[in-house]
């Protein structure tokens, strides 16, 4: 290791002139990239941000705020998606937990093969989706058929929060499955063995091991999964028509133009929308850091 | 007797989310099924109808084109991005995985907002054009396709093969297209077909920013939310289902055979 250590380092004495020329020329290559992420996720960023603060006549102002804070429609919208963002989250992370656990001590063969259904799974979002829980669940659903042909139920509503939580608990399911069935890779099962050898029942083995070696990637996924749901907008769109009140549809039929062009309302969602997610990032970075002291000591 | 409890939960989660999928073949292989407990008859006369459809085989191809030109413009630019930032500028790379978070987090609503703002009128007026697509796709696939690149640079030591390249004679330019382009291409058509996928499920940012003048797949497939029988739209799921199908199991396959050699 030291050898090659000193070996790069008498090369890059030696040959000092040609790195920085390269150097140069490398830098060249990183201008189309440069273009493209300032146009089209820095910019539009930038003048959501200024836009919020602008009024119909360019003037500096509080007012889409202002409008925000006191329109009950609005923070209905807000409320809506943070409910549905928690508890799909919640319940999403919940089932693949143990989804993955389980999937882990399958033997090798069918496990590829179901990884390969998730995959494909995970992608299957948006209109598709929702027009498939309207086949499946709707009035005259083949779901719905079954079930009242048996007798088990009367009815169900699939355009209703309930349906619509459904459906968002499906679609984080294939998301957390691929993202937490990795992370088992870090539980070795013979810890597990010992706790019991030591006395300790599995739940404290869950408790005190298993979940804090993986913490820092369940939180990580968490995120990622309330992000999904907090951003959802067609598969919402189409399964309940756009009359479920939820921020993102909220937002876009500000800037559509179908009901009102609101350039500023939209703009002060969004960045509402952004701060409730940067909110979760930081509350995450602080968990981490206080269970990471934690287990330390 | 334990493995067994494990293949119950792992079926019975793989069928609650195949259920859907499940339930709309069954439908849309019906001639006619209301209130009874089984279909009446069973038919592929919606899926005849499907693929003699103009409007959607058109759909189909625009899908395709306007991704594949997305993904050629994302490999073309960002290989030799990540290859440069991870051979010369290590400070970089912090900022690129910083990159990586901003795209998960802004959700497309938010952008889209942001988009129509700038781009509406002179000089870019890109809203309401397919060039708009390519842009906003490249910042959607990023974070899949850098994290596809990464990962495929940091399996091989290209600080030392680059090296060896040079001493033998070659410039940095050569050894990046015969040596590294070849050894990460595999990696990176993995990546690239699961982003392909991806993105042709794309729906909210076509429908903001170009509109009902350019018919994608799922722009088709929300347009024909009346007027057409359930059992046509549930054929036109399946059909888009069996898409995924094809793009996610090529990849797992050449995956596969990467894996293997």
């Amino acid at each position: 290791m030291e050898n090659i250590l000193k070996l790069e380092k008498s090369k890059k004495i030696s040959i000092p002139k040609r790195g920085l020329k390269e150097h140069e020329k490398g830098f060249l290559i990183l201008i189309p990239f440069i273009i493209l992420i300032g146009m089209f996720l820095i910019s539009p960023f930038i003048s959501v941000f200024i836009g919020s603060f602008l009024n119909e006549f360019n003037e500096i102002t509080l007012e889409n705020y202002e409008y925000i804070l006191k329109s009950k429609f609005i923070k209905q919208s807000i409320f809506n998606s943070i409910e549905l963002a928690v508890v799909s989250t919640f319940m999403g992370l919940l089932i693949s937990l143990q989804g993955a656990y389980s999937l882990n001590r399958l033997k090798n063969s069918s496990k590829k093969n179901i990884l390969l259904f998730i995959n494909m799974l995970s992608n299957f979002s948006g209109i598709p989706l929702a027009f498939a829980f309207i086949i499946l669940l709707g009035s005259n659903g083949v779901m719905t058929i079954l079930l009242k042909n048996i007798g088990l139920i009367d009815g169900f509503d699939v355009y209703s929060k309930t349906g619509l939580m459904l459906m968002y608990i499906y679609f984080q399911l294939p998301l957390g499955l691929l993202l937490l069935y990795p992370v088992f890779d870090r539980v070795d099962p013979q810890w597990q063995e010992m706790v019991n050898i030591m006395g300790g029942s599995t739940f404290t083995f869950w408790k005190r091991v298993g979940i804090p070696v993986m913490l820092k990637e369940i939180l990580g996924t968490m995120l990622i999964m309330f992000a999904n749901a907090m951003g959802a907008y067609a598969c919402t769109l189409a399964l309940t028509n756009g009359t479920y009140n939820v921020m993102t549809i909220r937002i876009t039929s500000y800037i559509a133009g179908e009901v009102a062009y609101e350039p500023g309302i939209a703009s002060a969602m969004s960045i509402i929308l952004g701060g409730i997610l940067i909110f979760v990032v930081i509350i995450n970075e602080v968990m981490l850091k206080k269970k990471r002291g934690k287990y330390e000591k | 007797m334990k493995n067994k409890i494990h293949m119950w939960i792992v079926t019975t989660i793989l069928t609650a989310l195949f259920l859907p999928i499940l339930g709309t073949l069954v439908y849309s292989l019906s001639t006619k099924w209301t209130n009874t407990l089984l279909p009446q008859g069973l038919t592929l006369k919606w899926y005849l109808e499907i693929f003699q459809n103009e409007m959607f085989l058109n759909a189909v191809g625009k899908s395709f084109w306007i991704c594949l030109i997305s993904l050629f413009f994302i490999g073309i630019v960002l290989v030799p991005t990540v290859f440069v930032t991870t051979y010369y500028f290590k400070k970089i790379e912090k900022m690129m995985e910083l990159l990586v978070l901003i795209c998960f987090a802004v959700p497309g609503a938010v952008s889209v907002v942001g988009l129509i703002k700038l781009y509406s009128n002179e000089p870019f007026r890109l809203v309401g054009t397919t060039y708009i697509l390519v842009g906003v796709y490249f910042v959607l696939a990023y974070p899949f396709v850098y994290r596809g690149i990464k990962n495929s640079l940091d399996g091989l030591n290209i600080k030392e093969l680059v090296e060896s390249a040079n001493i033998l004679g070659a410039s940095t330019k050569v050894a990046f297209f015969k040596v590294i382009v070849p050894n990460i291409s595999k990696g990176l058509s993995v990546s690239m077909l699961l982003t392909f996928s991806m993105l042709f499920g794309e729906f909210l940012l076509v429908n903001m920013l170009v509109g009902g003048k350019f018919q994608t797949v799922q722009m088709y497939i929300n347009s024909i939310k009346s007027g057409y029988s359930g059992h046509y739209s549930s054929a036109l799921v399946v059909v888009y289902f069996m898409i995924l199908l094809m793009l996610t199991g090529s990849a797992f396959y050449i995956g596969e055979k990467n894996n293997r050699r």
